[in-house]
């Protein structure tokens, strides 16, 4: 008899575990959600902005700015196009 | 209860029921501000399922380049469930009139595809605002792509610049929800 209810219990956790990696493997990975394609027209906007003129920097950093800046963000895929070097 | 008693209270259900799912899909956005240096320039509402990309000013140095320079804050919004539509923002430094931006957009083109050529020009209203809008199409990473870019006078010096991006093979439906980003937009004072 109790040989029997150990079996049963395994049975039931075998299947209880089943079900769990079941519903798990049915959730949406976070980090894959479609967003890599368009990347690469995010990217060509940030550098249209690093390749056009800019307005002449400032002398000094302004007043206030954080002592510990954030960590730099990840590096964007490469640019497709290269405008010819300013003048 | 006669048949026509019930027809008209079902239908009176139905209606309500309608409302409110209409009502429901209008007002489920969520409302982004755009900044720069702390300042909102604009806000846009973000469809529901839409994912959102903002960067910030940052510096950048191409591989192969030996000078890093400052870039604008990139704002990028894309379906959740569709990787080839793409809508961006970006208040670019130093383009101060509509007239200025009509330059960046002739620099802006071959980073954002091959081949492009223009089949629309149009002056509208976009948030109350004057815009100037291209629209045409091109190719990127071997495919064909349509793009309609606009300008918009923003108060002040600035203008916004904004660009759409549809991969051939896009889903129809997807455009009313870039149809409700241009329709939420509004400029900050």
């Amino acid at each position: 008899m109790l040989h029997l209810m150990i079996r049963n219990k395994s049975v039931i956790t075998l299947t209880a575990l089943s079900i769990a990696a079941m519903s798990l493997s049915a959730c949406d990975d976070v980090y894959a959600s479609g967003s890599v394609s368009t990347g690469v027209y995010y990217d060509s906007m940030m550098y249209n902005d690093y390749y056009r003129p800019h307005p002449p920097a400032r002398p000094n950093p302004p007043p206030g700015r954080p002592v510990h800046l954030p960590a730099r963000p990840a590096r964007p895929s490469p640019p497709m196009h290269r405008p010819s070097p300013r003048r | 209860m006669s048949f026509p008693k019930i027809y008209f209270r079902l239908r009176a259900v139905l209606g309500v029921v309608g409302f409110l799912v209409l009502a429901g899909g209008a007002f489920a956005q969520t409302p982004m501000s755009y900044t720069v240096n702390g300042k909102p320039m604009f806000h846009v509402d973000v469809p529901d399922f839409w994912e959102v990309r903002v960067g910030g000013p940052r510096k950048l140095t191409p591989v192969g380049e030996d000078t890093e320079r400052d870039v604008a804050r990139v704002m990028g919004l894309q379906p959740e469930a569709a990787g080839n539509v793409w809508v961006g923002f970006i208040v670019p430094r130093g383009v101060r009139t509509l007239e200025e931006g009509a330059d960046y957009v002739r620099e802006i083109g071959p980073h954002l595809m091959n081949d492009a050529e223009i089949t629309k020009r149009e002056v509208r209203r976009i948030g109350g605002r004057t815009a100037h809008s291209i629209s045409g199409h091109g190719r990127r990473k071997g495919k064909g792509v349509q793009f309609t870019a606009v300008l918009i006078d923003l108060p002040g010096p600035h203008i916004a610049f904004s660009v759409t991006v549809l991969e051939n093979g896009f889903d129809p439906d997807l455009l009313g929800g870039i149809n409700a980003i241009y329709a939420s937009f509004k400029a900050i004072q």
